[in-house]
């Protein structure tokens, strides 16, 4: 288990220092497993490894669900999709940053990215929460923690890596994010409404949406849905697999941006094209280097040490998934959800296997962990991306504003952890 | 933990050389991952549709999404495009800012090298052996070949990308 501890030790010195993530942890693995099995074996490790996810024909949900993403993103549909929460809750107290929470939600559904949902959201509900007077503190806050929902509801990048980890089938893995999914938005929507109430000069009432805005909001909204709920239905009824939903997705969501006005210049295909191709590239380099690392891992005996360290202290099922919470709480100041997965599922793959630990329910908490990270100081990556996107609001207030969606979060991670079915009910019906 | 800032602004893809190469790349991404989008979509039709897949979809989406991964690293590396933990980073940086950079960036054109070697040296074994895909019975060897050759090209747009904002920063600190 030594070498192990020094590899991460290292490894995090190297991604304090600076050091590219990927390149860091790939180059751990490869001396790490040289030291044990020398060179010419660690060579040989890195080529096969590498090659094998390279060409692993599952991870290509990973391109396309960027693409569709991307496309969803080019296609200004975040108006309307914001227009028609307005429509539906614009009426309430906080009404506006209710909408915010629903059009945050439903434009991750389409979008996958956390990060690009709260830019988006930024630029789309601020002004209209801004018009009425919200508080800077709500308005923000709202959209730099509706921006999470990306990562929990489906499609999602991190379920999908935590799919290939621990060998779970990922057309499952985004049934189960459904519904906990779904219970976020109403956290957020709840915590938004515990805002209102002590402060209710943080939202005035605001004017009702005009009839022409509301019809062109239903109008812009409904392909959209079509969409997600033919990727998701398509992957719930068994018509096809997350790859395959991945490809409809992806052509799917460029005929929605070609039919409201995108899309129709070799250009705009560029640069679609190219920035999730990009994207695609960030998220392997981490990928491979993950691999690379849980190879040197594994060698080291952690995961079999850890296993009957479990044995031994007759941890039950409970303890050890909250062991794991906790140190994915801590590692979530520092890295980022895919980051977390990378490095802590190998470590603890075989324990809970053996303690027999719903793979399925846990992707699901130890992708809501991640979440919390995303919001959450001294990272807090979504905090950082309104801040970027709004320079007038200050960060202090928009970390404030955070606070009752992190309490959301923990709320949904508590509910997740003690009614397994909110996140196995769906997959259930599936099997 | 997030990507480096002003990364994906293109600034450092100005020199002539480098913006052959990332324009090269971009397009083969560009086609590749169009390519695979089409693929999958065509082979999900023909199967539930027309009962009439795609043979050896799978396979050519596989290499699809290989040689995408590695046209996109090439461009991501050329212009330092990754994910880094943002934490004390800039606090080492101020220490010596030019020894900083030479050490970060040598190492991941160390790494980005190793890639490309093993790579390469899994191309040869392939080819050595006349390994086959299964289904489409492609040699392996054109499929790791072409893979390792971005590879290397990622690695020479790194160092070219480096030489670039080198040269960059000599002309500001003129």
């Amino acid at each position: 288990m030594t070498p192990a501890l020094i590899g991460f030790a290292v490894l995090l010195a190297l991604c304090f220092a600076g050091f590219r993530v990927g390149f860091a942890t790939l180059m751990v693995g490869f001396v790490g497993f040289a030291m044990s099995r020398g060179w010419e074996a660690s060579l040989a490790m890195v080529g096969q490894q590498d090659f094998h996810d390279a060409l692993n024909y599952n991870l290509s949900v990973i391109p396309l669900f960027i693409l569709m993403g991307v496309f969803v993103y080019r296609s200004d549909v975040s108006g309307d999709l914001y227009d028609a929460a307005y429509a539906a809750l614009g009426h309430l107290k906080g009404g506006l940053a209710q909408a915010t929470v629903l059009a945050c939600g439903g434009f991750s559904a389409v979008c996958g990215s956390t990060l690009a949902t709260a830019a988006t959201m930024s630029k789309v509900a601020m002004p209209q929460m801004k018009a009425f007077n919200y508080s800077d503190r709500l308005a923000a806050g709202t959209i730099a923690a509706g921006g999470t929902l990306g990562i929990m509801i489906p499609p999602s990048v991190p379920l999908v890596i935590y799919g290939i980890i621990a060998e779970q089938d990922i057309g499952q893995l985004f049934i189960a994010g459904i519904l906990p999914g779904l219970l976020l938005v109403l956290l957020f929507m709840l915590a938004v409404a515990v805002m209102v109430r002590i402060d209710p000069k943080a939202a005035p009432m605001a004017a009702p949406l005009s009839a022409e805005r509301r019809a062109r909001a239903r109008r812009g909204t409904i392909p959209v849905l079509t969409l997600f709920i033919v990727v998701l239905g398509g992957i719930y009824g068994g018509v096809f697999t997350a790859t395959e939903a991945s490809g409809i997705g992806a052509v799917g969501a460029a005929v929605i941006a070609f039919a409201r006005g995108h899309l129709r210049s070799i250009a705009s295909w560029r640069l679609c094209l190219v920035e999730a191709t990009i994207t695609t590239a960030k998220i392997f380099i981490v990928l491979f280097g993950a691999v690379v690392f849980s190879q040197f891992i594994n060698l080291s005996g952690m995961p079999y040490d850890i296993l009957f360290f479990v044995a031994d202290a007759e941890l039950s099922q409970t303890e050890l998934v909250l062991f794991i919470i906790a140190i994915a709480l801590v590692m979530g100041m520092v890295f980022e959800s895919i980051g977390i997965l990378v490095l802590l599922v190998p470590v603890f793959l075989p324990a809970l296997v053996q303690s027999g630990v719903d793979m399925i329910w846990f992707g699901i908490i130890v992708v809501l962990v991640t979440e919390i990270g995303l919001i959450t100081p001294p990272i807090g990556m979504n905090a950082f991306v309104v801040k970027s996107v709004l320079p007038d609001v200050r960060l202090a207030d928009i970390f404030r504003g955070i606070v009752p969606f992190v309490f959301a979060l923990v709320a949904g991670l508590a509910a997740v952890f003690m009614i397994p079915p909110i996140a196995t009910l769906l997959v259930s019906t599936l099997r | 933990m997030s990507e480096e800032p002003g990364a994906g602004t293109g600034k450092a893809d100005q020199g002539t050389g480098l913006a052959i190469v990332i324009r090269a790349l971009e397009l083969l991404g560009s086609v590749f991952l169009v390519a695979m989008m089409l693929l999958t979509f065509v082979d999900v039709i023909g199967r539930y549709l027309l009962n009439q897949p795609v043979f050896g979809a799978n396979e050519m989406i596989s290499a699809l999404l290989a040689l995408v991964i590695f046209s996109g690293l090439g461009i991501a590396n050329a212009r330092d495009d990754h994910i880094v933990v943002e934490l004390m980073d800039h606090r080492i940086r101020q220490l010596a800012p030019r020894f900083y950079a030479v050490v970060i960036q040598s190492f991941s054109v160390l790494v980005m090298a190793l890639i490309a070697f093993v790579l390469l040296e899994l191309a040869l074994e392939a080819w050595a052996q006349n390994t086959l895909t299964f289904v489409l019975e492609i040699p392996l060897a054109w499929i790791a070949g072409s893979v390792s050759v971005l590879a290397a090209l990622s690695v020479v747009s790194q160092l070219m990308g480096i030489y670039l904002k080198a040269r960059q920063a000599s002309r500001r600190g003129n």
